[in-house]
């Protein structure tokens, strides 16, 4: 069979959704619709996104319409305001904004205030604590996030300088977190301190932030290559006072609460990436079905059928990894080094489909107005935040020493 | 359980799961194996290795046990983990 022929057969299997061969229970199919209702039909959510993206702007308007579906509260037990959803449901639901939603900043601040904020509230927080801020989180009234990463402090967050200390009541913490996203626009962040003595990796305390009090403020706001309307910045605490109360989880088990979001993060960011390569997908392929050059479709040259394919590749793999740790992770748990290799295959997957559509695109492609141009800028930190790739990497070596 | 019997079980699991953890043979681990010597043991190892010791031996590590005196070697832990077992031995006859 001819290369112009396959290709022809290629371009009738438009994109379906990937959670269409997931088997999926009734009520995730309802969820996933529902979101699928809403990314589509919504008139704000998409209506503003290249403004948005070029003045970097978050919008609160998008903000209060995404948290009204739900989609905030789904893995959140319903006793704390959530709907007690599993990670592929969650999954499947960020997906499917992702795969409608051309915000894609939007999306990535979500998937932060779920698995950096929400996340290490439910696993490490006291009831109080839970109580507290989980509903208000999950109906998207508070927005959270975390900070960790410091200026000497980026994958070895052991090395970390924001100092905490025992003072009467409680703590007090001195230092800057660099890269917060959300860090502008959040309620309640996590944030993480090391103490000035003790053993390493067990000398770091998580501790609740609310923003409005007094020691804590907004240093620089970032001007990022992409994902533009999702705010990140430096958060400068300075002699700030942490109540006992407001310690999340023991002190000095700070890292253990880290690394349970982590888990989150490089489970949900995936399904961010794959719902945007879906989408992606279907701009390059209709892109490939419609213009010719030389009398011929794109899609009958062979060099950019060959893109094609891989970029599906990439998108099925991805689905299929994607569905199997969430499933895994919902019945038995999954293994850092599981979710890592998950993030680490996603993540490449999602810039090298993205560099692909601009390919396809040609000179139009390199255009600020033209989506696979912002995709490609927006897609350029999924391999450093979540733990950078060479991270990922170091993770599953490690965990191959434990292999019998 | 004779005390130095005991001491004996507490070393053994350390270092088995410390073996395991790097994929060595508890018998290459001595009780002067360091558990910070540079690039054996992970913040995921350590953070595992204080959860473990808790759930074995039915302790609780508190942040005031977080020293480089408890957490030098093999022998620092488990004399840490026989102190809190003794503590908990004495709160119990109470």
């Amino acid at each position: 069979m001819s290369a112009g022929a396959a290709a022809g057969r290629l371009v009738h299997q438009r994109q379906s959704e990937t959670d269409v061969t997931f088997h999926l229970k009734d009520e995730q199919r309802e969820i996933v619709a529902a979101i699928k209702r809403f990314a589509s039909e919504d008139k704000v959510l998409n209506a503003t996104s290249f403004r948005d993206d070029d003045l970097s702007q978050f919008s609160p308007e998008k903000w209060r319409r995404c948290s009204e579906t739900g989609l905030l509260a789904l893995p959140i037990p319903k006793a704390y305001g959530g709907l007690g959803e599993s990670m592929l449901t969650t999954a499947l639901a960020i997906k499917t904004l992702s795969r409608h939603c051309t915000d894609e900043g939007m999306v990535f601040s979500i998937c932060a205030h779920l698995s950096t904020c929400m996340i290490p509230l439910l696993t490490h927080g006291t009831e109080a604590q839970k109580l507290e801020y989980l509903p208000r989180l999950a109906a998207g009234e508070l927005i959270g996030g975390n900070g960790s990463t410091e200026s000497e402090a980026g994958s070895d967050l052991s090395s970390m300088r924001v100092r905490i200390r025992a003072t009467d009541g409680g703590y007090r913490v001195d230092g800057a977190k660099l890269y917060v996203t959300n860090g502008p626009i959040a309620s309640v962040l996590i944030l993480y301190a090391r103490h000035p003595d003790g053993i390493k990796y067990a000398d770091v305390s998580a501790f609740i932030v609310e923003t409005d009090q007094p020691g804590v403020k907004v240093g620089q706001v970032w001007d990022k290559m992409g994902l533009r309307t999702s705010p990140l910045s430096e958060i400068v605490l300075e002699d700030y006072f942490v109540p006992k109360a407001k310690l999340l989880g023991r002190e000095r088990r700070g890292l253990a609460t880290f690394n349970e979001s982590m888990l989150w993060e490089r489970i949900i960011m995936p399904a961010y990436h794959l719902g945007s390569m879906e989408q992606q997908f279907n701009v390059a392929l209709e892109r490939c079905r419609t213009r010719r050059q030389y009398g011929e479709r794109l899609i009958q040259f062979q060099g950019i059928s060959d893109k094609l394919v891989a970029m599906k590749r990439n998108i099925d793999t991805s689905a299929a990894l994607l569905h199997h740790v969430c499933a895994k992770h919902d019945e038995v748990g999954v293994s850092m080094a599981e979710a890592s290799m998950l993030k680490l295959h996603v993540s490449s997957a999602k810039i090298e489909n993205s560099l692909d559509a601009v390919q396809i695109f040609g000179a139009s492609g390199y255009m600020k107005s033209n989506i696979v141009e912002k995709q490609l800028r927006d897609s350029i930190a999924a391999t450093i935040y979540s733990g950078t790739s060479e991270i990922q990497r170091k993770i599953i070596v490690e965990e191959m020493a434990e292999y019998e | 359980m004779k005390k130095r019997e005991h001491m004996s079980s507490v070393k053994d699991h350390i270092k088995q799961f410390l073996a395991a953890k790097v994929k060595v043979s508890a018998n290459e681990l001595d009780d002067a194996t360091e558990v910070y010597s540079s690039g054996t043991f992970s913040s995921l190892i350590v953070l595992e290795l204080l959860s473990y010791l808790e759930k074995t031996f039915d302790v609780e590590i508190g942040a005031q046990d977080l020293n480089q005196e408890n957490f030098t070697n093999v022998k620092t832990i488990s004399g840490l983990v026989e102190r809190l077992l003794a503590q908990k031995l004495s709160a119990s006859a109470e």
